[in-house]
């Protein structure tokens, strides 16, 4: 096998998520444009260029606002297995295992192997990020895309506002404004249903070859075995 | 927060308001007001033709169909002069407004520059402003 098919091979995974995150992004940027472009023609105003719509705060606040709860969910969902159980799902940790675990568990410190990171082995501040670097990452993506989201909302609940003749908003009576929280909200019901039903449903339901999925001869009760 | 922390915040945020309001009020508030005090001047010079070439498209209509006077003519009759010093100017996205101490004017961005959407705007409570000179 070449390098390049074996790289390919051996990142499938992530690769054909970056090309299909690509091709929506593409899509939801010209859909939005000629939307953003058919509601300036109904308000008798000019249209604008895609170049412009890009910085717009329509088309960050639209991306932005999905970004922060999918960010939060994963994040969300990290944490909370650490600590709750969901019987019988793969997704779950079995009873015995919730919690951080012992060091030997996480194979740090005097438990690591050769390959392990050397901030596993370093103890300290190291090991502490190392061990919540997922969580970090999860959870700085996740504050950057809501701060973005809101200001971007802002712009644009503002722009709404001026066309029809009335008052902005100040940034603070924005973020307690219903438009920002709807925004928000109805993001988050959506991904907490999503990730609810995941690990309800996969105590009972199949996917024969998904390490999301319990094997498909698993017994229901079976919790933490992924096939 | 420390002194680092709050300047990297606020220049996050600053970028962030730059980017995605397009309120980047150096860009657009320049030439919003540049417009903006065009159109109180030629009104206060009684140059109606001037003035009527600042407003939007549909404001120009909506004046001409309501006031069943050529734009040039009704805007003299319609707008408010003297508005005094300028409080404050506001840019987002494409719109626009800039209070004055004697009147509030919306603006919009056009192909050809920032236009009057309106202006003669009366403040109602909870309401929309009430503009003698508006579009559609």
């Amino acid at each position: 096998m070449s390098s390049a098919r074996r790289v390919l091979a051996d990142n499938g995974l992530g690769l054909f998520f970056a090309v299909i995150f690509l091709m929506a992004l593409v899509g939801q940027f010209f859909a939005g444009l000629a939307q953003f472009n058919n509601d300036q023609h109904a308000e008798g105003l000019d249209t604008i260029t895609w170049a412009d719509y890009l910085t717009s705060a329509d088309f960050v606040t639209d991306v932005t606002e999905n970004w922060q709860s999918e960010y939060l969910q994963f994040l969300l969902y990290i944490l909370a297995t650490v600590w709750l159980i969901q019987r019988g799902s793969p997704e779950s940790a079995a009873r015995d295992e919730a919690g951080r675990e012992s060091d030997a568990d996480q194979m740090l410190g005097e438990h690591t192997v050769p390959e392990s990171p050397r901030w596993a082995r370093t103890g300290g501040v190291r090991t502490t990020v190392l061990s919540n670097s997922l969580v970090l990452a999860m959870g700085l993506i996740f504050l950057v895309s809501w701060l973005v989201q809101s200001i971007g909302g802002w712009g644009m609940y503002n722009e709404t506002r001026l066309q029809r003749m009335q008052d902005p908003l100040t940034y603070p009576a924005y973020l307690l404004n219903a438009d920002f929280w709807s925004r928000t909200l109805q993001n988050w019901q959506s991904e907490f249903l999503a990730v609810g039903s995941m690990a309800v449903l996969s105590i009972y339901l199949r996917q024969r070859g998904s390490p999301e999925s319990k094997p498909v001869g698993a017994a229901h009760a079976d919790t933490g075995e992924t096939g | 927060m420390g002194s680092v922390a709050f300047r990297v915040v606020s220049a996050t945020a600053t970028a962030c308001v730059c980017l995605s309001a397009a309120g980047c009020a150096s860009g657009h508030e320049q030439t919003v007001n540049a417009t903006a005090i065009s159109f109180y001047t030629a009104l206060e010079a009684e140059r109606g033709a001037v003035a009527c070439a600042l407003l939007a498209p549909e404001t120009k209509s909506e004046l001409e169909q309501s006031s069943n006077k050529p734009c040039d003519q009704a805007i003299l009759e319609e707008a408010v002069t003297n508005v005094g010093d300028r409080r404050r100017t506001e840019v987002f996205g494409t719109m626009a407004q800039v209070r004055y101490a004697g009147d509030v004017a919306f603006l919009a961005q056009f192909d050809d520059g920032w236009k009057v959407m309106a202006a003669a705007c009366e403040p109602v409570p909870g309401q929309p402003y009430d503009c003698s000179v508006e579009g559609g």
